[in-house]
């Protein structure tokens, strides 16, 4: 015998019967809706694709489709305090990515992996006559700790140092951003942040201090032209990660509160009575590749590069791809062809935590499938 | 098509009971083969022609069988053979031609020379239970087991029958013959069958779904340390429990609907006190296949000595769930650790008194067997070992909380407490009636049970669904 269900109520099976009636009767004209917009049917149908699209479509459409995510992402933030996975809830409404977080077991091995991978980047950029310059942009949760819940590990408090001296070790230029922001934060307490509390990013005033540090550590890639940067405006901007905290307004209304951001813009400086005004010697630009740091116009990193370096920036920046997929694309782009003998390459450190190879396990290829 | 989706739920199932139900009763089976192929064709109608041919092919060779199998046993012979063979050459192709094509290319790679690809074949969904299920049936024939299907249709109707189509419980046709012809329906049976489908429902949308990202975390990294091994491996077996034993429980509550009883498939495999027992308590229809078609016939037939067909049955058992090296080191781990019982008399039966330090034993061999499983890779089950002995560090369960979420964590806890709670009411109980929490779905239990469906349908419905991992197979 074995230990399973042996006798039901049948008010189980009136019950259930009711529910299906009532489903069949919702979705029925869902069926017949999709039936006769659709085209190319069989085409479709035979590859599984016309399924595929109805299934989505009908779960999408589920009546109760909103409320059940409200309800787990509700039940989520009132046990744990957390939200979608992806996303770490720290103290004061802020919000971490879990990628600053995550250690991988084997961190020297992972470093090693991605340093080996610049070091060949900057042979590379060597070989053509062109100077590497890295910007490492530090972990907002080195930056910001206090606003965590639990102390942050000793690995990533000292990683951004560890990536620099593995940088210096060979030979790479870069530009130590931690200690001009931590330098910021301890002079101005209620200064603007460095980075936005519920967003990835880092702040236009994070930015603006970042451009002013690359100016200051290599002097000779300053020029003469002149820019101006100014902000008449602000905008509310809805930090990326407020996108994992689903949980209803009533429960998490301000920690999903856009974040008021000042918009800068960045002119060049036109001096009508200067003799080079029309006719003046053609700046040399200088590349700039990145990642959204530097791709989100709300920064304006570039803009604030331009101006500390009074020169032209080229920007090569693709958002969600990652310092190295950029720097692979811009190598092999026209761009890469141009006159600028140097490159900054901005380079969020989190990325160093990242192992350079996720394996895909059958049950993820699996679920791939359907 | 998914038991766990919303189209199966809201849409398909009601249309097909619908039909079911209204149609008369000798039009049931045809009902069934139309909504069984709708069923399977949803996945890629083009892997349906596959799925009739093999099904023809087992009818012919069927009625071969039936009619020589009096007259010329040796011809008879022949024609199973021939028969069994197509069924295996099928599995072969699309199953096991990749993993072939790789092993002969390495090893022509090792002697230098010219390797060649092969173009990747696409796994027919369900494909190794419904050719089991095929041969077991002109196998019963030609041993006298079975009668030779009254005609195409109740034979389709026995190959196709969609609770059980894509990964089983492996039904033999003699189990289930009878009940084609004829079978009885009951507000009761349905009722019962409704009850055990919402608790398959709940098993599999509400606990293995909440570990799979757990789950996931530890088999996309290699590179574990002890503490995240352990666990990781503990959390995907316990997750691979709840999604096949859910699958189970929803075929077989679905057969109960239309008036089927299924084998059923679990035993409280947790509370096995060998690995031998396990085998009797874990996935019963394919151990018993085996047992059936290739343990005893090795014995009596080609009169291997016992353990050598250990060897081979739970070899071939774990080829029969992956092509790859690992699922080989996963039958025969199995298979070693099942002789040396034998050896050392250390065997169990589920009915011999519990013994909890036996049944730890088992536990912590049955997680150092699955890497093996979980991975599907040889090199990944041997790092996770690795992490698993110590040697790269102690760990600690970080990784999985802010990798994936405390919640996930608390349903790691809700389900080892389902697993003591089902297994100490088991073991308690086991010589008594309530042996089973919700032996009578009535009153308090089937609040219970409402109330895990309706959070089982939400968490569908704002997730979306995830395939049940036995499909793989």
């Amino acid at each position: 015998m074995y230990p399973v269900m042996k006798n039901a109520s049948r008010w189980n099976g009136y019950l259930f019967c009711g529910l299906l009636v009532v489903m069949m009767v919702y979705s029925i004209p869902q069926l017949v809706t999709f039936a006769s917009t659709e085209e190319e049917t069989l085409s479709l149908y035979l590859d599984g694709q016309l399924s595929r699209k109805f299934e989505q479509r009908f779960d999408g459409d589920l009546p109760f489709k909103t409320k059940s995510i409200s309800f787990w992402s509700d039940i989520r933030y009132v046990l744990f305090n957390e939200g979608e996975s992806g996303v770490v809830v720290g103290r004061d409404d802020w919000l971490y990515s879990n990628e600053e977080l995550l250690i991988p077991n084997k961190l020297d091995e992972v470093l090693s992996g991605h340093l080996a991978k610049i070091k060949s980047i900057n042979d590379e950029l060597k070989l053509a006559g062109r100077d590497l310059i890295i910007v490492p942009v530090p972990l907002k949760a080195a930056i910001y700790p206090e606003h965590l819940k639990r102390p942050l590990d000793a690995r990533l408090s000292g990683l951004y140092q560890k990536f620099l001296d593995d940088l210096k070790n060979s030979n790479i230029k870069a530009v130590p951003l931690d200690l001009t922001f931590n330098d910021y934060k301890a002079k101005n307490k209620s200064g603007a942040p460095l980075y936005l509390a519920r967003d990835t990013h880092w702040s236009p005033a994070g930015a603006n201090l970042a451009a002013q540090a690359v100016a200051q550590m290599f002097p000779d890639l300053v020029e003469g032209k002149r820019y101006q940067s100014a902000t008449h405006d602000t905008t509310d901007y809805q930090g990326d990660l407020t996108n994992f905290v689903l949980a209803g307004n009533w429960l998490a209304g301000s920690i999903r509160a856009p974040e008021v951001v000042p918009v800068y813009e960045t002119v060049p400086i036109v001096d009508e009575n200067s003799p080079d005004a029309l006719f003046g010697d053609v700046e040399q630009s200088i590349d700039l590749v990145g990642t959204s740091y530097s791709e989100i116009e709300a920064w304006n990193f570039r803009g604030f590069l331009q101006q500390s370096l009074a020169r032209d920036v080229t920007s090569f920046s693709l958002k969600e791809k990652g310092p190295f997929v950029s720097m692979s694309e811009y190598m092999e782009s026209e761009l890469s062809a141009s006159d600028s003998a140097s490159v900054i390459w901005e380079f969020p450190v989190r990325v160093l935590l990242m192992p350079d190879e996720r394996v895909e396990s059958w049950q993820e290829a699996l679920k791939n499938q359907f | 098509m998914i038991f766990t989706s919303n189209i199966f739920l809201f849409l398909y199932l009601p249309l097909y009971l619908a039909c079911y139900y209204l149609a008369r009763p000798q039009w049931r089976s045809a009902i069934i083969v139309a909504g069984s192929y709708l069923f399977y064709a949803w996945w890629r109608p083009d892997f349906l022609f596959l799925f009739v041919a093999v099904t023809y092919w087992n009818y012919f060779f069927g009625d071969l069988i039936n009619k020589h199998r009096d007259s010329d046993k040796k011809k008879a012979f022949r024609i199973l053979c021939v028969g069994v063979s197509g069924n295996l050459a099928a599995l072969g192709y699309f199953k096991y031609a990749n993993f072939g094509a790789d092993v002969l290319g390495a090893a022509l790679e090792s002697f230098g020379l010219n390797t060649f690809t092969l173009e990747h074949i696409i796994l027919p969904l369900g494909i190794s239970f419904y050719i089991f299920q095929a041969i077991s049936y002109i196998v019963d024939i030609y041993r006298k087991e079975a009668e030779k299907a009254n005609n195409f249709i109740d034979f389709a109707a026995f190959v196709a029958l969609f609770p059980q189509l894509i990964a089983g419980p492996i039904l033999h046709y003699r189990d289930v013959d009878k009940q084609l012809k004829k079978r009885n329906h009951s507000w009761d049976l349905f009722s019962l069958g409704v009850c055990r489908f919402m608790l398959g429902f709940i098993k599999k949308v509400l606990i293995a779904d909440s570990l799979a990202p757990i789950s996931e975390q530890f088999l996309s990294n290699p590179d574990v340390q002890m503490a995240d091994a352990w666990f990781g491996s503990a959390v995907s077996l316990i997750q691979l429990y709840f999604d096949f034993s859910g699958y189970s429980d929803m075929a077989i509550g679905l057969g109960m609907m239309m008036g089927f009883k299924f084998t059923e498939n679990f035993n409280q495999p947790f509370l096995a006190k060998s690995l031998s027992e396990f085998w009797r308590r874990w996935h019963l229809t394919l151990a018993n296949f085996l047992m059936h078609y290739v343990y005893r016939p090795l014995v009596r037939t080609v009169k291997l000595s016992p353990d050598v067909a250990l060897f081979c049955t739970m070899i071939l058992s774990g080829i029969w769930h992956g092509a790859s090296v690992s699922f080989v080191c996963f039958g025969l781990s199995f298979a070693i650790l099942m002789v040396l019982e034998r050896r050392f008399n250390l065997v169990t039966s589920p009915s011999s008194p519990y013994n909890a330090i036996r049944n730890i034993i088992t536990v912590i061999f049955l997680l150092m067997i699955m890497p093996f499983f979980t991975t599907g890779s040889l090199s990944h089950s041997l790092a996770i070992y690795r992490g698993m002995s110590g040697l790269d560090g102690v760990g600690s369960l970080n990784a999985y909380v802010i990798g994936t979420s405390s919640m996930a964590m608390m349903f790691v806890a809700c389900s080892v407490i389902w697993l003591v709670i089902a297994g100490w009411i088991n073991v308690r109980f086991a010589r008594t009636k309530g042996a089973y929490l919700m032996q009578n779905v009535a009153g308090w239990q089937a609040v219970l049970l409402w109330l895990g469906f309706a959070l089982a349908v939400s968490k569908l419905a704002a997730n979306s669904f995830s395939p049940f991992l036995y499909f793989q197979f």
